[in-house]
């Protein structure tokens, strides 16, 4: 039995080497050096990039832009899905049909996606700016300022029907008797949703944002595609709104081709969502309901 | 020495990366070491190189040729492993002190001089873009060679945009001076709620680095210090074309950091008859023939004048090196000579995307159509005032674009005088040069 463990591990465990852990080790020594692209020499520096990461005024900014919109798109993605589940679960006609529209942007691809928006609101072109004008009012620039994040956020929870998915799958599993519990003991609607189904839900809803908050500090594909395939693919032209601690890292990579630093940078950020991820696990602990059987034990 | 900020013994760059190299397959990303018959790898786009001229390549030179496109990641993951592509596409105005600074590219002066294909004498003055002294671009040993280019300061005009706002066109014989071509750009804008119907002009297609390198150029100054170690926009002549271009901005007349170009440069818009003025060189003709509507109505225009010297650089100069690494020079100066003096060059020149970088083959331009010949008149009266600027070589172009979009933004936003914007440019670029100096010593 050990070795059919190790057989099926193996592969797994192989890519794990070689995929994860050599780069992430690779990267840290990157990090430690000047490594600068086509430079005929590299230096150690020890943790001199990491210094200056914390120096790093853009990368602040870029960060605590990131911690904003993370904050604002996850919890909202969380609470958005969950809504459309419960109500799917009314005994509505064409629930089916509901459900497949509502769920369908989530399988669009998310350059695709980015795409649709970037023309629908761009300032000269778009429609929302053509709809504005025939209300008398002048559409700003949405995808090349301050407003990109507002446009990304849109976009994000205009994909929020896979959340609704998984949270339609835990609320099937929560016991229907405890319901008919609820109602005998004279709950409400409201009591019943916030006493029986979300802490049954819990669990899942901690899932969706410890995963959401992870994807939410990488952001950096729609901000790319809306705001610098917007200005032709070029970097340097993505607008401060889009400019997230990944475009950060990117541009030092790909622009300023400083491969050591931008290793510290990618660095610090690993370190930044491990954090997130364990506060978000710790101070959950007491709020997640999870089920032990009689005697204590997990079942 | 001690290990921070110190040369660790015996830790070169290629050892370093070699293990991150041959981790990714380095080994294996088929440049020049380690063949078993002779094999040229061209690092190039595919639109300059296709697989009809890989394929007559194969057949020219008799070897096997392989092109991949250009990657900063790859190329430096390939010189890292010592194998390199045996030829690299780059910008010659941009690109040529940065890789003689690493000491990346080969002299090809031995090479040239030997040719029977190539010849010194017939190369235009635009080939100096590829020489680099150290401190003088123009001058000293050739690194690459050009295969076409334009005067990129010169701009185009749509005249039924100029009809259409009552406007008389520029007289193509005589440059406009900055402030006429700013007031023409805010005459012929159109703008509806905060919907820009007509762009007037577009200074942003190139790049804003280069467009003030070169309007400073035409101030009479230089954006950067006579060692190309430092930037100084504080100067009375790049600050004077700093207040120009964010007037520019705040007219919000055309594309610009504060108002990106959503097409990334300027032919969508100038080809659906929104923008009456977009400042790109000959080879913007190129793409007017499947247009005659829009080809009857483009004027090329000559670069505008800002207050010093009349100029009129080329902000790239694509072209192609040799890395000194490269095993087989030889064969990969063979196929210099085929794509820059053979078939591929007279196919170019015919084409009309860009000037060609071969005196020979000037003539060659197309002059079929009206549009063309007009635009052959005025290029041809452009060209005395050809100038190659000296670019530093402790930086990329890309990064000190970077920076300027980040600054000039910022300087729109909030109302930054020309002097605050050059001391901010000034502060960050002058920061990047100082680390690139430090990495080649």
């Amino acid at each position: 039995m050990n070795r059919l463990f190790y057989l099926f591990t193996l592969p797994w465990v192989a890519g794990f080497a070689g995929f994860t852990a050599f780069p992430l080790g690779y990267a840290f020594w990157l990090s430690l050096t000047n490594t600068d692209a086509l430079a005929p020499e590299s230096r150690f520096v020890g943790a001199a990039n990491y210094a200056e990461v914390l120096d790093d005024g853009l990368a602040g900014e870029a960060l605590v832009r990131t911690l904003v919109f993370t904050a604002v798109t996850v919890p909202a993605s969380v609470a958005g899905g969950l809504l459309f589940a419960v109500l799917l679960q009314l005994p509505v006609r064409g629930r089916s049909l509901y459900r497949a529209v509502l769920f369908l942007p989530a399988v669009v691809p998310p350059v695709a996606g980015a795409l649709t928006f970037g023309a629908l609101f761009d300032r000269d072109t778009g429609a929302v700016n053509v709809l504005l004008e025939r209300f008398g009012v002048a559409g700003p620039g949405w995808t090349d300022g301050p407003r990109l994040p507002f446009v990304i956020g849109v976009l994000v929870l205009w994909g929020l029907g896979n959340l609704m998915m998984v949270s339609l799958a835990a609320l099937a599993d929560v016991p229907r008797d405890l319901f008919d519990a609820a109602r005998v003991d004279g709950a409400g609607p409201l009591r019943t949703f916030t006493s029986v189904t979300l802490p049954l839900v819990s669990p899942v809803l901690l899932f969706q944002v410890v995963t959401g908050v992870i994807a939410g500090l990488q952001t950096y594909l729609p901000a790319l595609v809306l705001g610098s395939a917007g200005a032709g693919g070029s970097l340097a032209a993505l607008p401060e709104g889009g400019y997230f601690f990944m475009a950060h890292v990117y541009t030092r990579y790909a622009v300023a081709g400083r491969f050591g630093y931008a290793s510290a940078l990618l660095w610090a950020l690993f370190v930044v969502t491990l954090l997130c991820a364990a506060l978000m696990l710790r101070t959950t602990r007491r709020h997640v309901f999870t089920l032990t059987s009689p005697g204590g034990a997990r079942p | 020495m001690g290990l921070y900020g110190g040369y660790v013994p015996g830790f070169s760059r290629r050892a370093f990366l070699g293990l991150g190299a041959a981790a990714v397959g380095g080994g294996a990303l088929g440049g020049c070491s380690g063949r078993r018959e002779r094999a040229l790898t061209v690092m190039t786009w595919e639109g300059e190189f296709d697989e009809a001229a890989r394929a007559a390549a194969e057949r020219a030179l008799g070897l096997r040729v392989t092109r991949i496109d250009p990657d900063l990641t790859r190329l430096t993951a390939m010189i890292t492993a010592g194998s390199p592509p045996d030829v690299v596409r780059a910008a010659g105005a941009l690109d040529t002190p940065f890789l003689v600074a690493r000491k990346l590219a080969l002299d090809l002066d031995p090479y040239l001089a030997a040719s029977s294909a190539l010849s010194a004498d017939d190369l235009e003055p635009i080939g100096d873009v590829w020489r680099f002294d150290g401190v003088k671009q123009g001058a000293g040993p050739r690194y690459g060679l050009t295969k076409d280019y334009s005067q990129d300061a010169m701009f185009w005009c749509d005249a039924e945009v100029f009809a259409a706002a009552d406007v008389p066109l520029p007289d193509a014989a005589k440059p406009l001076g900055h402030e006429e071509w700013l007031d023409l750009a805010r005459r012929l804008t159109v703008r509806r709620g905060g919907r820009t119907r007509i762009h007037g002009l577009d200074v942003s297609g190139q790049g804003m680095f280069v467009q003030l390198m070169g309007a400073t150029a035409a101030e009479g100054g230089s954006v950067f210090s006579a060692d190309l170690a430092r930037v100084d926009f504080s100067a009375p002549e790049a600050t004077a074309v700093l207040g120009w271009h964010l007037a520019y901005m705040d007219a919000r007349v055309g594309f610009s950091p504060a108002d990106p170009n959503p097409d990334g440069w300027p032919f969508p818009a100038f080809q659906a008859r929104r923008m009456a003025m977009a400042t790109a060189g000959y080879w913007f003709g190129a793409l007017l023939d499947d247009d005659p509507a829009l080809a009857r109505a483009a004027h090329l225009m000559p670069a505008p004048l800002f207050g010093g010297p009349r100029v009129s650089p080329c902000y790239s100069g694509i072209g192609m090196w040799i890395p000194r690494a490269c095993p087989d020079p030889d064969a990969a100066w063979a196929f210099f000579e085929w794509y820059f003096g053979g078939e591929p060059a007279r196919e170019r020149a015919v084409s009309g995307f860009g000037l060609p970088a071969l005196k020979s083959l000037r003539s060659s331009l197309p002059q079929g159509e009206e549009f063309q010949r007009r635009a052959v008149a005025v290029q041809e009266a452009e060209l005395p005032y050809l100038t190659v600027l000296s670019f530093t070589p402790y930086a990329r172009s890309a990064e000190l674009e970077d920076i300027v979009t980040r600054v000039l933004r910022k300087a729109h936003a909030e109302g930054l005088s020309a002097g605050k914007t050059a001391d901010a440019l000034n502060t960050d670029m002058n920061a990047v040069l100082a680390r690139g100096r430090d990495l080649v010593g």
